[in-house]
């Protein structure tokens, strides 16, 4: 493992993701429970690369929304023995650390083969973001003041104020992934196309946020496999190699910090790209971490590809679509695909690196970058060679 | 006084005071003397410089809107009634920001930049809440 002198994990093409899998479809599983999902997805994604339950010697299990599910209790029903199990908390914002620690725990030599285990039945538990207990020192339940999305809400409103912008060049963000949503099969809005007046004529949750510039929430389990690089060649799929990944933390939700986590992302950019040795530019498809829609515009300005305050332009004209000069999240997203918290959309990257995409294939992906919400901003990036 | 439906604060060790000084229409908050630095929600120690040396000082209560959103859908049964109902984020003078409702304004009049004062609103014999309203 070699770190880059700005302290990004440049892998060197020693790790590689080499198989993935999913639950059957997404959405509602009233069929089984969440560990059940997670066997589901794990056949797959053993199916998918050919390794066996004998040859995971690592196992991470990040535990959903839903119903909570135990590391231990996780190896039992995959039937694995690893050398290293961990769980792996806290949803979303730690998806891009979580690849981090996986690809070191097979650069540094530890594992040969580690399997990131993630189930979530957010749906059929009816999780809600919003209205809960938020822990011994809230405050602001208190003014009616809850969940992540209407902190988004300020967070853009702010935005829109301070770079004179306009609010419904937003919209790009919803059409452009449920466009690319209707050429996938998996996607839960496949079937429901978003023009720009559906879009406005949509219900604010907390405005200026309608509800199409939210993420879904729904059932679905995701497994991916790293292995060692040397050995990815002889297994079923080309290998995808993890080029780089960085994060940066200190950042912290509803202390509304300026900038728009600019000075975070813009760390990790200069990181991530100095350790992989490519530039915004060198992007084929960038896969984000879209909670909420908003979000794509502080990534697209502190990972450098706009200038500070013109995201909003930069997204319009098709520009993010398929077919345009950097498609994002070509699956449909969290906001038009599935809601399982950063997994999914790394399967859609790993297939468009595959080329295995089909009617949404960006041509000749060979360089994607990943880019995870703050606080714990993160990215890491992912190429066929 | 009707029953009070909406949630209230939770208080701790760290937060009693700031409570209290509601309680008695202050506004007050931890500032370190070591490093001279305000902070807010309570904490123990500074997280500027882990001092524990604090002093609640009180604030001038001037501010002005840094942001605000308009919650439409209904988390709380307490708020159902006031949906859609404004949550404002206001940038206080001494530094702090801190999310807050507004009073005395209709929400279609809250801009950005407004600036607001302090006011306190004895929601239940034991809880004050500060809120603001337009200067
Ligand atoms: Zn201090």
């Amino acid at each position: 493992m070699v770190q880059a002198d700005d302290r990004a994990i440049a892998f060197k093409n020693q790790v590689a993701v080499v198989g993935i899998g999913t639950t059957n479809h997404y959405g509602t599983y009233n069929e089984m429970g969440a560990y059940g999902m997670a066997q589901e997805a794990f056949k797959n994604a053993l199916d998918d690369c050919g390794l066996t339950q004998d040859d995971i010697d690592g196992l991470i299990v990040g535990t959903g929304t839903g119903e909570p599910t135990a590391y231990d209790d996780m190896a039992r029903i995959l039937g694995v023995h690893p050398r290293v199990a961990y769980p792996y908390s806290n949803g979303g914002r730690l998806f891009g650390p979580s690849v981090m620690l996986m690809a070191s725990l097979v650069a540094s030599g530890q594992c040969d083969n580690v399997a990131f285990v993630y189930t979530n039945n957010a749906r059929t538990t009816r999780v809600k973001f919003g209205g809960q207990d938020e822990g011994a020192s809230a405050i602001h339940p208190a003014y009616g003041f809850t969940s992540p999305g209407a902190n988004a809400a300020i967070e853009f409103r702010r935005y829109l104020h301070e770079f004179n912008q306009d609010r419904e060049k937003l919209a790009a963000i919803a059409i452009g992934q449920r466009k690319s949503a209707a050429l996938n099969d998996m996607a839960i809005f496949r079937d429901r196309p978003l023009t720009f007046e559906d879009y406005v004529n949509a219900r604010y949750i907390a405005e200026p946020l309608r509800l199409n510039d939210y993420c879904i929430i729904n059932d679905g389990a995701i497994v991916f496999i790293l292995s060692r690089a040397d050995r990815a060649k002889s297994l079923k799929k080309p290998p995808v190699y993890i080029r780089a990944a960085s994060q940066q933390g200190g950042w912290s939700i509803y202390h509304w910090q300026d900038g728009f986590e600019y000075e975070p992302y813009s760390r990790v950019a200069k990181r991530v790209y100095g350790a992989a040795d490519v530039t915004p530019k060198d992007v084929d498809a960038l896969f984000w971490y879209d909670a909420f829609a908003p979000f794509l515009l502080y990534y697209l300005e502190g990972f450098g590809f706009c200038g500070r305050g013109e995201a909003l332009d930069f997204i319009q004209g098709g520009r993010i679509e398929l077919g345009g000069e950097l498609p994002v999240n070509t699956s449909g997203g969290h906001l038009s695909e599935t809601y399982l918290q950063g997994r999914a959309i790394m399967v859609e990257a790993v297939r468009q690196i595959r080329g295995e995409c089909g009617p949404r294939q960006v041509p000749n992906a060979q360089i994607v970058q990943f880019i995870g919400t703050a606080p714990n901003a993160s990215s890491f990036i992912l190429s066929k060679d | 006084m009707p029953d009070y439906t909406k949630p209230l604060p939770v208080i701790t060790q760290d937060s009693e005071p700031y409570w209290s000084a509601a309680k008695a229409h202050e506004f007050r908050m931890q500032r370190c003397t070591d490093c001279g630095k305000f902070r807010f929600p309570p904490t123990h120690a500074c997280w500027y410089c882990l001092s524990t040396n604090t002093e609640w000082a009180e604030l001038s209560g001037r501010g002005t809107v840094w942001s605000f959103t308009v919650m439409h859908q209904p988390y709380y049964k307490g708020f159902t009634d006031e949906l859609p109902y404004a949550v404002l984020v206001v940038e206080l003078e001494e530094g702090p920001r801190i999310a807050s409702n507004i009073v005395d304004c209709k929400r279609e009049d809250i801009r950005i930049g407004m600036p607001v004062q302090v006011v306190f609103d004895d929601v239940t014999p034991e809880v004050t809440l500060p809120k603001f309203r337009p200067v």
